[in-house]
């Protein structure tokens, strides 16, 4: 047996195998660098620039004009995952979703700029409030829950949808605690503050309730700002005037919760002597009208807002006016006791105010102001604290 | 079997050590036990809000 192979005939090398296609570059939310959601990261991988470059243009594109917050928005519905498949268009549900999405934002900008160009402020009041609802909706509940707005769109929709109704329960929540803490039930808006503080701290270690915590922040926080102002919403809410025509008439307090509040002492022929009048307004604008011949000793304190009585005034926070006069013999004077959650008191006399608007909202009071409350004799002058007058 | 002690979830404790302090104010100023400003209150507000933030800042780096 011949154990010889015969020859065989010399074989051509494999041809080549075809080179790999290079990965096609995706745009897609970074993983890896990310502040919030990996947007700019995975632009600024796409782009091959910096990321923090692309941060600071959308930063700068969201501060002025806006479209920052549109762009960025719409770059976190359209942009998939690092790793995630290709958004599809057709097929699925999830691509029936995805596809309306698109759609969706492809209108939602369009319309922007459509009606930026044909109405302007008009959509802008619109839509941007709407971006920025939903911009905040994801901050609320990557606040609450710990989770970045990541996934679908339909994830991070329904992020932004609960962060969202998170928020609206935390105004709920505050304006409860601020109408408590001004209409004299303080106690009980701090008995529920020192209630939920306790909750919290037994559920740090039993299980974990982060979403009270903004809820119950946004309560302790209305309460104290309510509180700490002396905002009092006693008197009611809307405008007020009143215009005495006799010293019989003047009442001891005039109050209000919320509003403007006009005190005309024009006509009240206020007799010689003393006369002690409180003005307390919870969040507004007290006017204080007095006749020529009336000397005004004004001692009043403003929580946010300004003082402005005759050619003095201070404004700030935590603001304290006193103003001591006396009166000479005979002439009658009006000892104004002003207390203002958020606002601005004025004082004046009545000259100038039938040229200007009816409303005592009004800069040009220092033109008529010249000379003014000459009824007082000597005392002290105006003595601020706090503001910044 | 050895029993361990839960812990704390860090950012809620902060949270309700914070609102209590807040409460405590709270409930001293509606007693008047003490007089409190805005010129006060904001600064603590503010720290309670920012030891908050801090806190859940780093229990997610854990």
């Amino acid at each position: 047996m011949d154990d010889q192979t015969p020859p065989t005939e010399p074989q051509s090398p494999p041809p080549p195998e075809p080179e790999p296609d290079p990965p096609r570059r995706r745009l897609e939310r970074s993983k890896d660098d990310r502040m919030v959601s990996g947007v700019a990261g995975g632009i600024a991988r796409y782009l091959g620039v910096d990321a923090t470059l692309v941060r600071i243009v959308l930063v700068a594109l969201a501060v002025f004009g806006g479209a920052g917050v549109l762009l960025y928005l719409a770059a976190l519905l359209l942009m998939p995952e690092e790793g995630a498949p290709a958004p599809t268009l057709r097929g699925g549900e999830g691509g029936r979703t995805q596809a309306l999405t698109v759609l969706g934002v492809i209108v939602l900008v369009g319309a922007a700029f459509a009606g930026l160009a044909v109405v302007g402020a008009v959509v802008g009041w619109i839509l941007f409030p709407f971006a920025f609802l939903v911009l905040a909706g994801l901050f609320a509940w990557w606040i609450a829950s710990g989770e970045r707005p990541a996934g679908t769109p339909g994830q991070i929709l329904k992020g932004a949808a609960l962060g969202l109704a998170l928020l609206t329960v935390c105004l709920l929540v505050a304006a409860g605690g601020a109408w408590a803490a001004g209409t004299g039930s303080g106690a009980v808006a701090a008995g529920i503050v020192i209630g939920a503080g306790a909750v919290l701290v037994a559920a740090a270690f039993a299980r974990p309730a982060r979403w009270l915590i903004l809820p119950a922040l946004a309560l302790a926080l209305s309460a104290g700002f309510v509180s700490a102002t002396g905002i009092d919403f006693d008197g009611g809410v809307g405008d007020r005037e009143y215009k005495p025509t006799s010293a019989a008439d003047v009442r001891d307090k005039y109050e209000l919760g919320i509003g403007e509040l006009i005190v005309d002492l024009r006509a009240a022929h206020l007799p010689p002597g003393d006369r002690h009048i409180d003005v307390d307004v919870g969040v507004g604008h007290a006017v204080v009208l007095v006749p020529e011949n009336v000397c005004v000793t004004t001692d009043a304190q403003v929580g946010v807002g300004a003082i402005d009585a005759f050619d003095s005034e201070n404004g700030g926070i935590d603001v304290d006016h006193t103003d001591a006069r006396r009166a000479p013999a005979g002439t009658p004077r009006v000892v104004l006791h002003g207390d203002l959650g958020v606002g601005m008191l004025d004082v004046h006399h009545d000259r100038g105010f039938e040229d200007g608007p009816r409303s005592g909202w009004r800069d040009d009071w220092e033109e008529f102001d010249e000379g003014g409350n000459a009824a007082c004799v000597g005392g002290a002058r105006a003595q601020v604290g706090g503001g910044n007058g | 079997m050895v029993a361990t002690a839960r812990r704390p979830d860090v950012p809620t404790l902060v949270a309700g050590l914070a609102l209590l302090a807040l409460g405590g104010l709270l409930m001293l100023d509606s007693q008047d036990a003490i007089e409190l400003r805005l010129g006060a209150l904001a600064p603590i507000a503010c720290a309670a809000v920012g030891a908050i933030l801090l806190a859940s800042g780093l229990s997610r780096r854990d």
